[in-house]
């Protein structure tokens, strides 16, 4: 399974288990994305559109502001919605439904409201799509608390915390990495759920940690395994989660090998890097025997020129430099 | 229409708008006193505006609204204690204490929550019309916003959207005239009931708010329509606020007419009605007084409610911040 | 019964405010929304009001003092 396909798996068990979840966004009813459609299936039973209805999927017009302003006043009155927001880029438009309304309500009105709705936007960095539409968001909503966030890097990890995110009762924001998108692997068909706030780890190792966020964790694989051939044994930990994050695990993780390489493709400034260097300098000094460093993208637009842009997200090169760095082994010729 | 309207309906409303009126007298003189923390936004000469809308709606119905908050909870039924200890902080607060004036919300009178941030509710109450419509439940939402809030786009983006799918929701703009220090017609191109019709939707504006049945019938219309499923409808209610913008804001300038204030406050939405219902033999005169004095009785419990009550615990910063709370990490 | 009297908040900005004169004394009869003191506050000049009738039985806050707002500045009994 692709992880669109698995993003379209989860939609599809959500949609079957409850009649209250509905999906609404730009071009969902022609499935453009490619996750609202029924795959090998679609001879047979159509896309999304044919087999739940047009009461339940709906293209909206393009109105960030009031998809996901209405998504939350729907979700506080019975409904569960899943909104497609396309590009992360756009969720801006929506910003004070999302940090004045959505992150607040609960809290403030002492909680009469539950707001059960999920946020899908997909970052499409890395692809010569330039600035408008290559933002890595998620450290902004980070810092709005009432939210959550996963950032799922694995067709197994979208299928299983997307259908936990729609069965959560709180505001979820997911954030795609489009590079992930063609990433194919065996995946269960069954329903199954990972539950918010528990990472991963995808290599064990004991010299050092990686923790890696999502476009960043296959970059991460391949430079630990690089890093193996030449003798060192790298730990890979995705946290998978943003809000709520598994800062235990990341914990357990560096008090194990003392030092850690954050790699995370939004910019470096209060990144999702910055917060966990910051969580494990505070909370795991003692067992540090190095500085820890982030691999981050520079703090600078993202060029339209493919000449310019690739070699600005972390990659494998980039974190294996930075692992060896840390470690005081000199980088290959 | 008055005639379909029984004399418990019509004193309701009269009781409602007393409510309003003494509830925002009292709350404006204990932030002078600073028993009231912050400041509050009196709808004090909007009674007639709020309560007609409100009791076109039906108790199952959803509202969302603004700073100028208190009378629309009231409006809707709210009972008056738990909303004034809310306004002081206090535990039994309608909020716990969290939300204060600009953030009242009563679940349970379907009040979906006043928002600080002028117009942002409007997707809200648009939201709670699109899950009626999915759920097919029969419910309407109103949204509740001023002039100054009519400028925003998300009321033309929620237009937009409730016009093309039909949602059934009440645009109620309450023009007082002015934004803050702002006049209306300064700062807005063309009438705003006239914008409805950009999105093929109706778009009437009551000129005279200071009547309630004039308001309620407008507005009645609008909630049958948007229940039979026809859709949205855009209502702008002209009308006054008799008190400044904020209770405590001392403004250097004055710049409302004082011609133009005079006329207003001869046109008192409580005294209005009162002469109707005795001109039409609804009620008599001390049958208005006694129905007065209850209110006073019950404001003033509510004011001893909101002093007796207990400040929340603040040992839990992270209350209700989720409905599935996690630990921090500490 | 024991009414406090506070310095109210005038104005979302207002964090505090000086006493600049008492009208009132210890043991002085006053009544509901009687003018009680002046303060001067950020840019403007305010008169405190009494919030009941009944006696000023405490004066907390002195003339000249920098005051916290919603501190308790008098005390007034009421019948």
């Amino acid at each position: 399974m692709s992880y669109l396909g698995a993003i379209g798996a989860a939609q599809r068990e959500a949609m079957d288990a409850d009649d209250r979840v509905i999906i609404i966004g730009e071009d969902v009813e022609a499935n453009v994305y490619g996750t609202t459609g029924a795959g090998k299936a679609r001879a047979a039973e159509g896309d999304f559109l044919q087999r739940y209805g047009k009461n339940r999927i709906r293209n909206t017009p393009i109105s960030e502001e009031v998809i996901v302003g209405a998504a939350a006043g729907a979700a506080m009155t019975g409904l569960r919605p899943i909104v497609d927001l396309s590009y992360s880029s756009f969720t801006y438009l929506a910003m004070d439904q999302f940090v004045n309304q959505i992150a607040k309500n609960r809290f403030m009105f002492g909680g009469q409201a539950s707001i059960p709705v999920v946020f899908r936007s997909a970052m499409f960095y890395g692809l010569n799509t330039g600035a408008h539409h290559s933002d890595r968001p998620y450290p902004m909503y980070m810092n709005v608390p009432g939210l959550k966030i996963i950032t799922p890097a694995s067709p197994s990890d979208a299928k299983g915390l997307l259908r936990s995110a729609v069965d959560c009762d709180d505001p979820v924001l997911i954030f795609e990495a489009c590079p992930l998108w063609p990433m194919k692997e065996e995946v269960e068909e069954e329903e199954y759920w990972i539950p918010l706030g528990v990472g991963r780890i995808l290599r064990e190792g004991s010299d050092i940690t990686i923790v890696a966020i999502s476009g960043a964790v296959p970059e991460a694989v391949a430079a630990a395994d690089e890093l193996a051939k030449e003798g060192i044994s790298a730990e890979v930990f995705d946290p998978r989660t943003l809000v709520p994050m598994d800062v235990e695990g990341i914990m357990k993780s560096v008090t194990k090998t003392g030092r850690l390489v954050v790699a995370d493709p939004a910019h470096q400034t209060c990144s999702a890097a910055a917060e966990i260097s910051a969580l494990v300098a505070e909370h795991a000094w003692g067992s540090l025997k190095a500085p820890i460093k982030r691999v981050t993208t520079p703090d600078t637009q993202i060029p339209f020129s493919p000449a310019l842009e690739k070699h600005l997200y972390p990659n494998r090169l980039t974190i294996a430099a930075a692992a060896r760095s840390i470690l005081q082994v000199s980088q290959p010729v | 229409m008055s005639s379909q309207l029984d004399k418990d309906f019509l004193l309701e409303a009269q009781r409602r708008m007393v409510r309003i009126r003494l509830f925002d007298e009292r709350a404006s003189k204990m932030v002078k006193r600073g028993q009231i923390p912050g400041t509050v936004h009196t709808s004090i000469g909007q009674e007639a505006q709020v309560v007609g809308a409100c009791m076109a709606l039906g108790d199952q119905d959803y509202m969302t609204g603004n700073h100028r908050s208190h009378g629309h909870p009231i409006g809707k039924g709210s009972p008056l204690s738990p909303l004034m200890a809310e306004l002081v902080g206090k535990a039994t607060g309608v909020c716990k204490g969290r939300g204060g004036s600009l953030h009242l919300a009563d679940f349970s009178v379907g009040s979906l929550g006043e928002s600080g941030i002028v117009g942002s509710s409007i997707p809200i109450a648009t939201g709670a019309a699109l899950s009626s419509k999915v759920l097919n439940n029969g419910k309407v939402s109103l949204a509740f916003f001023g002039d100054g809030a009519a400028n925003q786009g998300n009321l033309y983006e929620s237009m937009n959207l409730a016009g093309v799918w039909k949602l059934p929701v009440i645009f109620l703009c309450e023009n007082n005239l002015y934004a803050l220090s702002t006049p209306a017609h300064t700062v807005t191109s063309g009438v705003i009931a006239s914008r409805a019709a950009g999105f093929d939707i109706p778009g009437i504006r009551v000129e005279d708010g200071q009547d309630f049945l004039n308001v309620f019938n407008v507005v009645k219309t609008a909630v049958d329509r948007a229940r039979r499923g026809e859709g949205p409808s855009l209502i702008e209610v002209v009308t006054y606020r008799f008190n400044e913008h904020s209770e405590g804001l001392r403004l250097g300038v004055d710049y409302r007419d004082q011609d133009e204030k005079a006329q207003w406050l001869a046109k008192d939405p409580i005294v209005l009605f009162r002469e109707y219902l005795i001109k039409e033999g609804i009620a008599n005169a001390s049958e208005l007084d006694a129905l007065y004095t209850a209110v006073e009785v019950e404001v003033e419990e509510a004011f001893e409610f909101s002093q007796s009550s207990p400040f929340p615990d603040a040992s839990d910063p992270y209350l209700n911040l989720y409905t599935e709370p996690f630990e921090v990490y500490a | 019964m024991r009414v406090e009297v506070l310095l109210p908040q005038w104005g979302m900005g207002m964090s505090e405010g000086v006493i600049s004169m008492w009208f009132k004394k210890v043991g002085d009869s006053v009544k509901e929304d009687e003018p009680l003191a002046q303060v001067e506050a950020e840019k403007v000049e305010e008169e405190l009001t009494a919030p009941a009738t009944g006696v000023l039985t405490e004066i907390l806050a002195q003339a000249g003092d920098t005051v916290e707002v919603r501190t308790v500045v008098a005390i007034i009994e009421t019948a």
